[in-house]
């Protein structure tokens, strides 16, 4: 019974371990084998922006203007959307937004996962989970003053969502 | 016992009722309870490391390279379940108990800090969901309700950000509440793990339903199940809650009722529903003999859609609950509902006063009538009450 008992239980800590360790291999997979792209962000509501430990992060490709959109109903807040990207000058942009994902990714063109997050007036507004960008306690207000000015590259991998590979500052 | 045990013990002996031998012999039947009392340290001592835990997470740490914020995460998890498993193969079960649970708190702060290591924010609550399951083994593998109180905790987070953040109902924690967390409380039926546990699943269900595109009276159906439950089940004391939470819950929407008088339009589909689920419940009574308690369904009908004037006669509905919880607490002699009784038609005087008289008076005038006529009523509630108290030895 007590070996049982051992054994359930030491089960139980390799999966939290391997847990814990599968979320940072995925992570690194996705910064070592990804596909890099600029992303031009825009300035926050200064009051929004720095929450503590981490800063909001908005792109222009969070908001996807309402003629994009190709299907007859407006999708709903929290629907699951495949957007399109093309680069442009250096920037990733959007070029389409819908519910199918493309077949092949080509040169120059990219596909992200992002969630609707509320429709505005002439605008969708849709949330790719790389919004956050953790910082050290204090370090938070300094980024703050640098609010679209300042580039996010993000790494995206063939299999899977996108991640923060690091900020730089804005080129022009 | 062991204290009433030790004073009347010392007058047995004197009295040479019993000897002195079978007086010690006696006391050890009742061990000395008062190490109750001391369990409280270690889990405080719990709490606060738990605390330092998340705090240092929240600090600043980002001087290390994210490999060695995982080993020392990793490390440190392990370091505390391994130690709780050791005390508990000790037989030093509480600080044992204590150390695990410090283990699942890691590993969900583990989960939070690696996100931040990789800049993640989530769209659900797959993270809660996957601490919570660590917690729910652990709660089964040392059969501790200490970590069955931090797990029911996670899994409450857990819907809570699911609804407030994702705007969604988490089915996945639902579930994982009620099978994982619910057998365990059945099979080891403690009071308070029960009462937990019924509250969250009680409180979880409602949520389900406003999740959904309908109207909200929709939302009274669970609770319609759940009083029905203690029907079916009369003996079991698991059901006998959810019944209660069902009544508290029924007086509180009465009372808003009251207070925001909303009218809807009959659906005759809710009240089909409604009038199934009451003939099923009044059935089930009559057979359990247990008929007296029918008049529970008077609060809970649907009134908003059946009548006009539904701030009236929800104060009614009010009153009629009160008096019915006080005639019965009365002939079950059970002080506590009697007391409940004589309060709730205090409530409800209140409540009836200052909504119904609120248009054509000042404020302070039915302040100060409001409150002489709840003392008038207190007084001939209490005279009443002791009076029935007293007769009520006789049948």
């Amino acid at each position: 019974m007590r070996t049982s008992k051992r054994g359930w239980f030491i089960i139980a800590l390799l999966f939290q371990v391997c847990f814990l360790i599968s979320i940072s291999l995925s992570n690194y997979s996705v910064e070592w084998f990804g596909k890099e792209l600029r992303l031009k962000t825009v300035p926050v509501d200064p009051r929004d922006l720095f929450y503590g430990d981490y800063v909001v992060l908005h792109y222009e490709i969070n908001t996807i203007p309402k003629k994009l959109w190709q299907e007859d109903k407006y999708p709903d807040n929290g629907e699951k959307l495949v957007i399109g990207l093309m680069e442009k000058n250096g920037y990733y942009t959007v070029e389409s937004i819908g519910h199918v994902k493309p077949k092949d990714e080509m040169e120059g063109n990219i596909y992200l996962e992002g969630v609707v997050s509320h429709i505005r007036p002439d605008s969708i507004f849709v949330e790719y989970g790389i919004e956050k960008y953790y910082v050290p306690e204090g370090e938070g207000k300094e980024l703050e003053e640098l609010r679209g000015e300042i580039d996010v590259i993000v790494k995206k991998a063939q299999w899977g969502n996108a991640k923060i590979s690091r900020i730089e500052f804005s080129e022009n | 016992m062991r204290k009433l045990l030790q004073k009347e013990g010392i007058g047995w002996v004197e009295k040479q009722i019993i000897s002195n031998d079978q007086f010690n012999q006696l006391l050890e039947l009742y061990p000395e309870q008062d190490k109750r009392s001391y369990k409280i340290i270690p889990i405080l001592a719990s709490l606060l490391i738990g605390l330092g835990i998340l705090t240092f997470i929240a600090s600043n740490w980002s001087l290390i390279s994210n490999p060695i914020k995982l080993s020392i995460i990793i490390i440190v998890m392990l370091g505390f379940y391994g130690f709780g498993e050791r005390m508990v193969g000790k037989g030093s079960l509480v600080m044992g108990h204590c150390f695990v649970s410090l283990g699942v708190i890691t590993f969900g702060a583990g989960i939070i800090l690696t996100g931040q290591m990789f800049h993640l924010s989530a769209n659900d609550v797959t993270s809660f969901i996957v601490w919570g399951l660590a917690g729910i083994v652990m709660t089964y593998l040392y059969r501790s309700s200490l970590l069955f109180y931090l797990t029911l905790v996670i899994l409450n987070f857990s819907q809570g950000i699911s609804m407030i953040t994702y705007n969604q109902f988490s089915f996945v924690t639902f579930i994982l509440l009620m099978i994982g967390l619910g057998l365990f409380a059945f099979k080891y039926r403690h009071n308070i793990v029960v009462i937990l546990l019924s509250t969250s699943v009680f409180i979880q269900s409602l949520f389900l339903f406003s999740d959904y595109d309908i109207s909200w009276f929709w939302m009274l159906v669970p609770v319609y199940l759940f009083y029905v439950l203690a029907d079916i089940f009369p003996k079991d004391f698991f059901f006998s809650i959810y019944r209660k939470l069902s009544l508290v819950f029924f007086f509180i929407f009465s009372l808003y009722m009251v207070l925001f008088r909303s009218s809807e339009s009959f659906s005759a589909f809710h009240f089909i529903t409604f009038l199934v689920i009451a003939l099923i419940s009044i059935s089930f009574k009559w057979k359990n003999n247990r008929l007296f308690t029918g008049y529970e369904w008077i609060i809970i009908i649907p009134a908003f859609y059946l009548f006009p004037l539904t701030d009236v006669i929800y104060i009614f509905m009010m009153y009629f609950f009160s008096m019915y919880l006080l005639w019965h607490g009365f002939k079950l002699r059970n002080r506590v509902t009697v007391n409940l009784g004589s309060f709730s038609f205090l409530f409800s005087t209140l409540v009836a006063y200052l909504n119904l008289t609120w248009d054509f008076m000042p404020k302070s005038i039915s302040f100060i009538l409001g409150g002489g006529l709840l003392f008038v009523i207190y007084y001939l509630l209490q005279k009443q009450k002791n009076k029935w108290l007293i007769d009520g030895g006789g049948d």
